[in-house]
Order: structure tokens, then sequence, then C-alpha cells
């Protein structure tokens, strides 16, 4: 998709995720943005490209007895996207919340 | 007891019913995707205690949800325009954009909520007096039933109880035939004191005829209307309400009418509305006494609900021949009466429907132009917006899509203007009320009801299409060249221009046609405030009393009551003349008699010249000031002793038509179809307009009210300085005389003459008003169509002035085509005002509906309206600065 314009909040999903906050709920917690913004932003960022959806095996969740989740990867044009971010937005890498970590899932 | 509490997961709900703006292929996946989160989050970790909070939490999350579900959508028809468009996502965007551009939304919005305001406004007169049912049951199979009496043209004359009781016999049309008069009284005897009331005398089967029934007690039954009968009362909602403090056990109890005691044994519901007047208690037909016997007295109303299967042309069939039976059997009282058959409908309407049908034209013809200038504004923003629409159909937007988007965006206008129109309706209904004839407010509240508002729903959907779709299907067409970069330099084609033009060119000659219509009817009511009732204007003060009839039985005693009531009211500071009247002119209505004149060739049966008659004291006509044109006014001498003679006195009218003479003193007449007793005419007044303003003088007879002392009447009193003092004064007066007798319903004579023209205002204020609205909306949508044009063309000025065009010159030209759309409008417009004042003929008041004057005034103010509209952008187009307008 040419010519993606990389808003700030787009900047800030894309680098949640690359951090490891791969669950649209956990992105949700660390960036501090709301669901009606951070899903669309998903779905916009999987239609460019830039990250790649999956979904957990059914066999893990089985043993969780939990539903499988959707989860999201960033790709070789999100990593690029990001490094452009960096530059357009300075102070991006320090947006999320100090010394979150991502889910042990 | 919360949602998860049941299995499911707070927002769950929330979430599948987002799922539903996605198409059935998408929805599962993403569904899951959702609820397994909300799975995660809630139970993901069993040691975490949930809080409610935490339950609301995940709700507000979830509401994005609905965010995803809409944007999702929409970029799976952008990429794929084979699926039908959201309406959803659509008006989403709708509200988006028109927030984008606040001028455009606020005058759309203003414009049609002030036509849909003004429109529901009427629809709620509408109605409240030509549509609702008044509380009956199926209106539509209820009908009128009058005497026809060709003699006074009259086709709804009352009907004699005779007449009433044949009819009944003899008819089969009906399933039940009620008689009723609607205007008689009775004094209350409740705890203040007496008190006088409106009475409505009914046949026992009245309600049943109506299909009404008292919400608390019983009905009549039958028989309990014939002479002799146990007195039994139905009381008003209203009356209960106010006298009784709606008193839930006073079924059963005994009250005090004209000193008899009556039963109550029902209440009617508060829906009813009494036909014809508002009445306090409902008591059976008995109650007229010895007016039950007299066949040439013509007092009830009837009304007939028709048997299943019978139309109403049926019933007139069969009631010709019964109407010549009767003629023949009661020749003397029957002479030359027919009988008339109409829907109840238009006979309580009767007066009020065609004011109330022009101004609804009216006020849809507003509406019409509200329209056109929204379609026009409409026009200009899909024009403006061809790039944005072209690029959507560059991306694979088909033409429908377009169009669907438009449509969802006029929507969007017309429910907020829907909204805004409500709520201006409540505000101009509620002014509207205080303005309203009683004509119209008897016939039920004026009120914003479910019908109302359905209307007021259609409406702005019909809006919303005739408004939208044009554009909308324009702008599909305009765009679908693809040509994204030249068609933001191009003009409009010739076909929008044209069709620009056109709407103009409607909403001048719709609102010249209302501005004529409302210039008529200004003109009308001067006239009608011009006219001279024939009696003083100022410083008269009527007011009734009324003798109970068991304390003032005989003759005697009314009359020394009377005397002793006028001497001591002469005698007050401040009172220059009084009299009393039986019937006050404007405000009693009027009852005519047949007039004998001695020495005449006796008329045949029922053809009897009839004159109005009435019963003045001593001192009426001074206190009203109608003076004298020939003989003398009533003295003290007019009295009963056995040597007076009977005397009446006539008017102009009467004394021209009946006895053919201008100075008829010393001729004797016999009244009431009677040869004897004679009256002797003793004096000519002047002639008043009685029963109302508009209709020329009728005959009138007046006796002498020490001749036939009356049980009250209106007490007439001509003042020096205020009412108010006098009133007070003659309330104490009448007080210490005998407090037994009630004084109500005062009236200042300018408030009779005001309550005489009321309905005439009414109609002139509100087409008024509307006429305005429609020359400021023409204007306004003509200014927009020429500003447009003129910065369409500011090439073409600036390339003119370039090659030596003054600004006079582009100041006429633009000017001129002002003139041509005028030009085009006028003849249309001159044969819409021909159609529509003739319609409006009835409501004029010595008024011609092709009155050149009004009509050169209409035109006058649409022109100089059309020439600012155009003016405004003339000079903003001389002005233009050649050397930029080239280069621009």
């Amino acid at each position: 998709m040419p010519s993606f314009r990389l808003t700030y909040p787009t900047a800030i999903v894309l680098l949640a995720v690359t951090r490891g906050f791969r669950h649209g709920f956990d992105v949700i917690d660390v960036s501090g943005l709301k669901s009606g913004t951070v899903y669309p932003i998903l779905r916009r960022l999987e239609d460019a490209g830039m990250l790649r959806a999956r979904w957990e095996s059914v066999a893990d969740a089985r043993d969780a007895q939990r539903p499988p989740r959707r989860y999201y990867q960033i790709t070789g044009a999100g990593s690029q996207a990001l490094r452009d971010a960096h530059e357009r937005y300075p102070g991006l890498a320090r947006t999320l919340a100090p010394g979150a970590t991502p889910a042990t899932t | 007891m919360t949602a998860h509490d049941q299995g499911r997961l707070p927002g769950e709900t929330l979430v599948r019913l987002a799922a539903y703006a996605l198409p059935a292929s998408r929805r599962e996946e993403w569904l899951a995707e959702w609820l397994a989160e909300l799975e995660w989050n809630w139970r993901g970790d069993p040691q975490a205690r949930r809080s409610p909070r935490d339950a609301f939490r995940l709700r507000l999350r979830c509401v994005g949800a609905i965010v995803d579900a809409v944007t999702l959508r929409r970029r799976i028809e952008r990429g794929d325009e084979s699926r039908s468009h959201s309406m959803a996502g659509d008006a989403w965007f709708a509200v988006r954009s028109l927030r984008r551009t606040p001028m455009f939304t606020a005058v759309v919005v203003t414009t049609l909520a002030l036509c849909i305001g003004a429109t529901t406004s009427v629809f709620s007169i509408v109605e409240s007096a030509l549509l609702n049912g008044l509380g009956y049951r199926q209106i539509d199979r209820l009908v009128a039933v009058w005497s026809d009496n060709p003699k006074e043209s009259n086709d709804h004359y009352q009907v004699s109880v005779g007449d009433y009781v044949d009819w009944r016999a003899r008819t089969h049309s009906y399933a039940q035939l009620a008689g009723f008069f609607p205007s008689w009284n009775a004094l209350y005897a409740g705890p203040d004191g007496m008190e006088r009331i409106d009475v409505g005398a009914v046949s026992a089967n009245f309600l049943r005829t109506l299909g009404a029934s008292p919400s608390l007690g019983r009905d009549f039954a039958d028989g309990e209307d014939r002479p002799g009968a146990a007195g039994t009362v139905i009381l008003s909602h209203d009356f209960w309400s106010r006298a009784l403090q709606a008193d839930p056990r006073i079924v059963g109890q005994s009250l005090t009418f004209d000193g008899k005691p009556y039963v109550v044994i029902g209440v009617l519901s508060s829906r009813f509305v009494f036909p014809q007047a508002r009445v306090d208690v409902l008591l059976p037909l008995s109650v007229l006494g010895t007016y039950l016997e007299r066949r040439e007295v013509h007092m009830l109303s009837v009304v007939g609900r028709l048997r299943d299967g019978v139309v109403i042309d049926a019933a007139r069939r069969e009631a010709a021949p019964i109407a010549a039976q009767l003629r023949e059997e009661h020749a003397k009282e029957d002479g030359a009466l027919g009988i008339t058959v109409r829907p109840l409908r238009d006979d309580l309407a009767g007066e009020v429907r065609r004011p109330i049908l022009i101004l609804f034209a009216a006020v849809c013809a507003v509406l019409l132009i509200g329209c056109a200038n929204v379609t026009n504004l409409m026009f200009g923003r899909a024009w403006s917006r061809r790039q944005e629409l072209s690029v959507r159909m560059a991306m694979g937007a088909s033409p429908g899509a377009i169009v669907q988007q438009l449509l969802v965006e006029s929507a969007v206008i017309a429910i907020a203007s829907g909204a805004v129109g409500v709520a201006l309706a409540m505000v101009a209904t509620r002014a509207l009320s205080s303005l309203l004839p009683l004509s119209i407010t008897r016939l039920g509240p004026v009120a914003l009801d479910g019908r109302v508002l359905a209307f007021t729903l259609a409406v702005s959907v019909v809006v919303t299409l005739a408004c939208g779709a044009a554009p909308a299907l324009g702008a599909a067409r305009g765009t679908s060249g693809g040509t994204l970069v030249a068609s933001a330099r191009m003009s409009h084609g010739r076909s929008t221009r044209r069709m620009y033009r056109a709407l103009v060119v409607g909403e001048l000659v719709l609102s010249l046609v209302l501005t004529a219509g409302a210039g008529l009817l200004i003109n009308s009511f001067a006239r009608l405030s011009g006219v001279d009732p024939g009696f003083r204007r100022d410083r008269v003060v009527r007011m009734k009393f009324a003798l109970p009839q068991n304390t003032y039985a005989t003759p005697a005693s009314r009359f020394r009551y009377n005397q002793s009531l006028l001497e001591q009211v002469r005698a007050l500071p401040g009172v220059r003349a009084a009299g009393t009247i039986n019937r006050f002119p404007l405000h009693d209505g009027m009852v005519t008699t047949a007039v004998m004149v001695e020495g005449d060739p006796a008329p045949p049966p029922g053809l009897a010249p009839t004159a109005d008659y009435r019963i003045a004291s001593v001192g009426y006509f001074r206190a009203m000031g109608i003076s004298m044109a020939a003989g003398r006014d009533f003295a003290a001498t007019d009295n009963t002793d056995s040597t007076a003679h009977l005397v009446v006195i006539v008017n102009e009218t009467a004394a021209r038509t009946i006895l053919h003479s201008a100075n008829p003193i010393g001729r004797r007449v016999g009244l009431g179809g009677n040869a004897r007793p004679l009256f002797t005419i003793v004096g000519v007044v002047r002639d008043v307009h009685d029963p109302s303003l508009r209709e020329a003088p009728r005959p009138q007879v007046f006796l002498s009210a020490q001749q036939a002392p009356q049980s009250g009447g209106n007490l007439v009193i001509y003042y020096e300085g205020t009412s108010t003092p006098i009133v007070a004064q003659v309330r104490r007066l009448v007080q210490s005389i005998d407090n037994g007798v009630p004084l109500f319903d005062v009236q200042t004579i300018g408030d009779v003459l005001d309550k005489a023209s009321v309905s005439d205002r009414f109609t002139m204020v509100v087409l008024s008003a509307f006429s305005f609205l429609a020359l400021l909306l023409a204007a306004l949508g003509t200014y927009a169509v020429m500003a447009y044009g003129v910065s369409e063309r500011t090439r073409e000025i600036g390339v003119r002035m370039a090659l030596g065009a003054r600004a006079t010159d582009v100041l006429a030209m633009v000017m001129r085509e002002g003139a041509v759309l005028f030009a085009l409008a006028l003849p249309l417009a001159l044969g819409g005002v021909w159609a529509g004042t003739r319609a409006m003929r009835s409501l004029l008041f010595d008024t011609a509906p092709d009155d050149p004057r009004t009509l050169a005034f209409s035109i006058a103010a649409l022109a100089v309206a059309t020439a600012v509209a155009c003016y405004l952008p003339a000079r903003r187009a001389s002005r233009v600065d050649p050397t930029t307008a080239i280069r621009g």
C-alpha cells in the first residue's frame, strides 16, 4: 500500500506490538489509547502489510481452558515504518508506560 | 444482577450487537477475536477479584468495538464495492462531514426546522379541529340532521322538538337519532352561593348515539328524558373537577339546579367534547319544559348514527318524503321546511374548515420554498465536493454508493431539522393557542400528540427525499466521468443551472401567492375593523344576571326586580345610562320570529317574513348609543297597565323590508305567527351589525322588557372613567338586592368587538407570518443563486472589465439576470394568485379576491425583495478586480 501515513497513535501501536504486546487488549492497556482507536489502527496496519495477525493454536488454548486469541506480529515493512516513525517522532520510544512488560502468554 | 453472573461477559452483548455492522463473511472471526480478549481479560487470572468497577471499565472498552466494526466495514466496502453500503457508516460519516461545514449545516437546518416547525403547528390545529374524533366512536358514521329553511336560505335551521320526535319515529336509516339543545342555562346552588351554569339538554340516547359513555357512573336510561321522570344529571369532567373537587363518590348524590333536585348518575370523560358549545352538565331534554310542546319553536340540534351499511345518500333519500309528509301534516309550522343531512364532522368544523385548510396550504407552500432553497444548497454542496466524490469513485465506489451516502447525509439533516422543528412547534403551538378562536379550541385541545409527531416524521422523510435526491443523482452522474483535476475548474452543467433557476422561479411564484393572500386578509381585516357596528365602541360594559325561577315565578316579581336594579344602577356614580336586553349583539346569537303586518294580505303558510326579536328595557338604546331614526324610545309608560298598548320598536332594515316604509310609526304587527296580540310600532332604531360584523344588518323587532319581564339577561351600562370600579359597585349592588342572583360573564364592549373578529385576526396574523417567511426564504434563495452565478463568472466578468466594461455595466448585467427570473415568475405567479385567492373568497370581508391595489403591493414587495437579493451579488461583481480575476 503506497503512501501510508503513519500517525502518532499508529506509531505507538506499532511500537507496542514490537515490544511484545501482541494482543489488542494488551496494546490498549500499555498505550493508554482507547479501544475505538487501537482496533481500527490494528486493522489498518494489517491491511497495509505492516502487521501480520495469527491465531493461537487451539491445543494451547485448551490447556488454559480459554479460547484462542488473535495476536499480531510486526513484518519487515512494519519495522521499516517504525524506524521512520522514530525519526519523525523523536520522543516515541519513551511513550509506552515505563517498565511495562508484556504478559507471559 | 450483572451479565457475567449468568455466564455472559461484561460488554459481550455490546460486542455481539456491533458484529452486525459487519458483513456475515467477516463476522465470525471478528467476534472470536473480541470475545477471546474479553474472556482472557475477565477470567484469565483466576486469582484476581473483579469489582463492579472493573466490569464497568470493560464495558466502556467494548464501546470501541462499535467503532472498530463500523470502520472495518467501511474499509471492506472501499476495497470491495460489490457489497452493499452500510447506512450506519454513512450516517457516521455524514455527521462528521456536516460538522466540518458548520455554516452550511446551520443554514440548512434552520431553514428546514422553521418550515417543519410551522407545518407541524398548523397540522396540530388541523388534527384537533378537522381530524380528531372528539371522543366519539366512529365519527364518520355520525351525521347532523337539520331542518332546511329555504325562506331564510338556511339549510342548518334548528329543529323543533315535534319534528325531531316524528323523524325519530319515521326514519329507518339511523341506529340512533338524538336531539339536544346546547345552550340551556340553570342556576346551581353550590356551597359558595348561586352560580349560573351552562346546560346541554339532551335526549336519553344522546351519549349512545355519539358512542361515548360516562367515565364514572352510568348513561341516561330510556325514558329518563320524559316529562315527569325523576331528575337525573350527568356532569362534565370539568364541572365535576371544578365545582365538586372530583369527588369520586358523587354518583348517587343529589345536586340542585333551578331549585330542583337532580341525582348525579354519571361523569363524562375529559376527552368528551360536547358539540357546538361548552357545557357544565347534561340534563334530560325534559328540562326544556313547555318548549317540548311548541312545534313552531326551532331550537334543537339533531345528530344521528347511521345504521350499519347505510350510506349518507340513502339517509338523504329517505328524508325527502318524510319532510313532505310533515309539511302536509303541519302546514302552519313546517310549511316550507325540508331536511338536511350532512356529515357531523363537516358540521362541527364548518366555519373553521376553510381558514384552517388555507393556512395549511400556505404552510405547505412555505415548506416547499424552504425545500427548494435547501435543494439548491445541497446541489452546491455536492458540486463543491465533486473532487472528494471523484476520488471515491476512482477508488471503486459505485454511483449507487455515492447516491446512498448523499441521501444519508440529507436524512441526517432532516432528522436534526425535524427535532429542532418539533421543539419550535411546541413553542409556536403554545403561542398560537392564545390567538386561537374559540371555534377551534372548542373542538378539542390543540397539542402535539402522537399523530402530529407521526406527521412531522413523514414530512421530514419526504423532505429528505425531495431535497437530497436530485443533487445526489446529479453528483453521481457528474462525477462518473472520473475527471479528477479537470472538473475542479469546470463550472456547472447547463442543466444544473437551469434547475437552480427553475427552483428560484418556483419560490418566487409561491411567495407571491402567499404575499397576495396575506395582503388580502390584512386589507379585509382593516375593513372589518373599520365597520361601524352601529353602537358605541367603548365605555360600555355588559354583564349577565339571572333570576332564580322559583323566587321570581311571576312576571310582576320579575318586573319589580328589574325595575329596582336599573334604578339603583343608574344612581351609581359614573353611570351615564343603563338598560337590559335579553340577547346582546355579536354575543348571544339571534332567534327569529314570524312578523305579520296588520292590513297586509296573509302570506302563504310558512312564508311570513321573519325578524330577529329581542326584549329591551328603557335605557338600552341610550346606553348602547343606538339612535332613533324615527318615533320614540321605550318609556316608563309602556307597561302592563290595562290602558297601555303593547309596543315594539323596529330597526331600519325591518322597516324597509317588512313594512316597506321608512316611517311605519303607529302600524301594528303580530308576532310568532299569531294574529293577536297586536304590537304597535312606536319607534325605528338605527341598524346594528348582528350576528356578526361581516353580515349586513338583519330585520329586528324589539319588545319592551317592561311588558315582557325577563328572568335575567344582559345588564348594559354606559359609564365614564374605567369599567372596573363600575363592575365592582354593580356586583355589590346585585348582592345587596338579592344574594341569590348571580352576576357573571362580564365584558367590555371592546372585548365583545375583539371576540367578534378573533377568527379573522388569527387567520390574518398567521398567514402574514407565513408570507413574510416565504418572502424571506425566496429572497435568500435568489441571493444564493445569484451570488453563486457571480462567483462562477468572476473570470468572465474580469475579462469584460479588462475589455472596457464599466462597473455600472456589470451591475446592470447581473441585475438584468435577476429581472429575467422575476419576469419568468410573474405570469405563473399571477395564475397562482388567481386560483389561490379565489379559494379565500369566503374569508374576505368587503375585499375582492383580485383587488388590484393588494396585488400591486404584493408584486412590489416581491420585486423589492428580489432586487435586494440581486443587488448584493451584483455589487460584488462590479467590484471585481480584472487583473486578479483573470489571473486566478
